[in-house]
């Protein structure tokens, strides 16, 4: 059952959710957990409360299910309940920052597939740095989690244009760092 | 398209796949084409899972959410459906009784008009009430139908 569910739609899995098929959110769970762990490390700097941060995010999310219109794709609308728990978690570490980690699947990567990660890595910790403290965690959105100016600004509430420039700025960094590594 | 603005294009980029435009440019620009790989490839490696998912985490947020309150709709699709059938039958079946046809003889065939009004009247609040109350759900399977024909996901 679960098998199969792993390749349905989110708005089809919050469907059986709703419709009180519990089993059918364990596969949101797994297919969101890395983004939110991700998430949680940036707050928190730390494997435990990243986690206690991930399940605080899920259950949130859970029983709030009903409330998903289907507006935005669920996929922000999580990231947006993880990003105001993130913001307004008491025991937050200090500023956002992009988590410094080796791949968790390093095997098939080669040394300059590395060093192209680590120059990655390293150029985007740079802007997000020289960014007010604020907008540090809308990189990591758009870089690491891959998500669209527009859902960014539905999940941070600030302008899509200011998000735009911010981006611009780290790209612009980022691939004039890859130039001499690459290049 | 000059290098110049192929490069703005790319600073620009939303994470979108990409234009046709820049793609025609970097097909006969060797250098455009280098960098456009290069920052592919920085975004592709950044991208990589570096969070090792914990085993525990998965179990440990299922054990926990018959503890908290479940999410559900006021009414679920099967009682919406029943009480839906209900409503037919009773149009079906009501104009059959014996007591209606008494009726339909004491006050004459314009007896019919305001009880057909009446049934009109009941569907129509039910089917409103019926797409007032789902209409985020449509909107929810249209846009899984939508991801479903865009290929992105079974």
């Amino acid at each position: 059952m679960i098998q199969d569910d792993s390749a349905l739609a989110d708005e089809k899995l919050v469907s059986r959710v709703l419709d009180g098929d519990r089993e059918a959110f364990s596969v949101l769970i797994k297919r969101y957990q890395a983004r939110m762990l991700r998430l949680g490390y940036g707050f928190y700097k730390n494997q435990d409360e990243a986690e206690d941060f991930a399940q605080d995010v899920f259950l949130k999310a859970y029983t709030g299910l009903a409330g998903f219109k289907g507006k935005s794709s669920f996929s922000t609308w999580l990231t947006k309940i993880a990003y105001n728990t993130g913001i307004n978690g008491k025991k937050k570490s200090g500023r956002y920052e992009a988590l410094e980690a080796e791949p968790a699947d390093s095997r098939n990567l080669g040394p300059e597939e590395l060093s192209i990660r680590k120059d990655s890595l390293e150029s985007l910790r740079k802007a997000m740095a020289a960014l007010p403290e604020k907008y540090a965690v809308c990189l990591d959105l758009f870089f690491a989690a891959g998500m669209k100016f527009e859902d960014i600004s539905e999940v941070t509430g600030f302008p899509v244009n200011t998000i735009k420039s911010h981006v611009f700025r780290a790209k612009r960094d980022l691939r004039k760092a890859l130039e001499e590594t690459i290049l | 398209m000059t290098c110049r603005h192929f490069l703005e294009l790319l600073d620009r980029m939303d994470n979108i796949d990409i234009q046709e435009e820049m793609t025609a440019h970097a097909a006969f620009c060797p250098g455009c084409a280098a960098e456009l790989s290069a920052v592919m490839a920085g975004l592709r490696l950044y991208r990589l899972p570096d969070v090792c998912c914990s085993a525990n985490l998965v179990p440990k947020i299922m054990a926990m959410l018959p503890l908290v309150p479940a999410p559900k709709r006021l009414v679920s699709m099967r009682n919406w459906v029943l009480a839906g059938l209900l409503i037919m039958g009773s149009v079906v079946l009501v104009p059959l009784m014996s007591d209606f046809r008494v009726l339909k003889e004491t006050f004459g065939p314009a007896f019919t008009i305001p009880v057909s009004m009446a049934f009109g009247l009941i569907i129509t609040i039910y089917l409103g009430i019926f797409v007032i109350s789902h209409i985020d759900e449509f909107g929810r399977r249209l846009k899984a139908y939508e991801a479903v024909k865009s290929g992105k996901i079974a």
